[in-house]
């Protein structure tokens, strides 16, 4: 960056500069915007950002972010203790809560299984959901990792933990998609799509009367 | 110099990939004629392209890149073969020998053996072959496409073949040479040598002592920094998940 700015004005765009995709030229536009145009909105942004890194940790039962010791899905009365689903990241989460398809518990694993890069099974905070899964309330995981190799391979864990305490693991669907039409979608995803079909019911219902 | 090489439809695997900018990945790429490179796929890790389902380890790739420096653009993907479907601990063997290649073959230095060898044990994982003696295998593969293949058959003194029921120590960049009472420890026995250097591999304790050679001459060539994928596997071993 130009050493023409003055030190503070430098450290500023070099302090912007540790968000994901800002670089040089994107953070002095950032630094100039927050000092000529909005100054109480950069004052409110340190403020919150002070805070909240501060503040805001994991989790105590399912690693989710948040401020308090239990997460609000974790300490919720109204969920149900039986099912424990596993994701990858809050965001996931968040993607599960907003499609309200699921009302049991959580844990967040933070990532996925990467051996190259040092991930594992202490990263991901597997000994914490090895104790969830010994509560005598569990009786399923849902598995809902990515559907790539990591996430195959994160999920093989899971499942091996599960069958240590006897606790029935699965895996969420994956194939083709809502409003999918099959010409359009790629070979891999049609080829899990078929080594994971379902059997219809095909029990005979009640004559068909209208 | 600063020419653009292009290059069509070459076979290569995914090593390693990781997010690069808002929606893109760098990858780590073992090719079968260009050795490792490094290549970005832009806009992959958008939703809907289905590019992403092939940019992954363990699945046999056609690749077209172009590049000028160090990194190139990957221009074209398509699988070339069915992926190789690992689970469990094949998988996590397939994560050593990805992170292997990636330590120890430099980028851009084309060396066929690597891929041929690399290959080799991809398949060989997928048929469900012996995991510990299909891993030495690669080792031992891999350090000969490397240039630095193991001399296993004769005493690197006296010039003799190895006699199987003496006891030899394994000097680096030397070879066998008699042990001597100091030693002990460290030796090995000939018939050990014998059978790591014509790759038969068919029993417990040629096996041991091919884990014990192999992963000393492995650590002089990565140096201080340690293989990361082998301390996840003993974690997850440890907590009894490698089923």
């Amino acid at each position: 960056m130009s050493s023409a700015y003055s030190p503070l004005l430098r450290e500023l765009i070099g302090a912007l500069q540790c968000l994901p995709g800002v670089g040089a030229k994107g953070a002095q536009r950032m630094a100039f915007h927050l000092l000529q145009r909005d100054r109480e909105g950069g004052v409110s942004l340190a403020r919150t950002l002070a805070d909240a890194t501060e503040k805001i940790g994991n989790c105590e039962r399912c690693r989710m972010l948040t401020e308090e010791t239990v997460c609000r899905f974790c300490s919720s009365d109204r969920r149900d203790d039986a099912q424990i689903c596993v994701v990858e990241m809050p965001a996931d989460l968040v993607a599960i809560e907003q499609s309200a398809a699921y009302r049991g518990r959580y844990f967040v694993l933070m990532g996925h299984l990467s051996p190259i890069d040092g991930i594992g099974p202490g990263e991901l905070g597997l000994e914490m959901l090895e104790q969830r899964l010994a509560e005598d309330s569990v009786t399923e995981v849902v598995i809902a990792t990515s559907v790539t190799v990591e996430g195959d391979a994160t999920a093989d864990l899971i499942a091996a933990q599960a069958r240590k305490h006897g606790v029935r693991a699965s895996r969420i669907a994956y194939g083709v998609p809502v409003g999918g039409e099959l010409e359009f979608i790629d070979g891999g995803t049609l080829a899990r799509a078929f080594s994971g079909r379902r059997e219809m019911d095909t029990s005979g219902s009640e004559e068909f009367e209208l | 110099m600063t020419d653009r090489e292009r290059v069509l439809l070459e076979r290569g695997h995914v090593l390693h990939h990781r997010p690069y900018r808002n929606s893109s990945q760098l990858l780590e790429c073992l090719t079968a004629d260009h050795g490792r490179v490094g290549l970005i796929a832009q806009g992959s890790r958008r939703a809907g392209t289905g590019r992403r389902a092939w940019l992954q380890p363990f699945v046999p790739l056609r690749l077209s890149w172009s590049k000028r420096g160090e990194l190139g653009r990957l221009t074209h993907v398509e699988p070339e073969a069915a992926d190789y479907a690992l689970r469990g601990q094949p998988l996590l063997a397939g994560y050593y020998i990805n992170e292997l290649v990636l330590r120890l073959l430099p980028r851009d230095d084309a060396n066929p053996d690597v891929f041929e060898c690399y290959e080799a044990c991809l398949a060989a994982l997928a048929r469900g072959a012996p995991l510990a003696r299909t891993v030495r295998l690669f080792e031992l593969e891999l350090l000969r496409g490397l240039g630095y293949g193991l001399e296993l058959d004769r005493d690197a003194i006296t010039g003799d073949p190895l006699r199987p029921e003496r006891r030899y120590v394994f000097e680096l960049e030397h070879g066998p040479k008699r042990a001597d009472a100091a030693s002990d420890g460290a030796a090995f026995w000939g018939r050990e040598l014998i059978s790591i250097h014509s790759r038969a591999l068919d029993d417990r304790e040629s096996l041991r002592a091919a884990k014990r050679l192999l992963g000393r001459v492995l650590n002089s060539y990565l140096g201080q920094r340690r293989l990361k994928s082998r301390a996840v596997l003993e974690d997850i071993v440890e907590m009894g998940l490698d089923s």
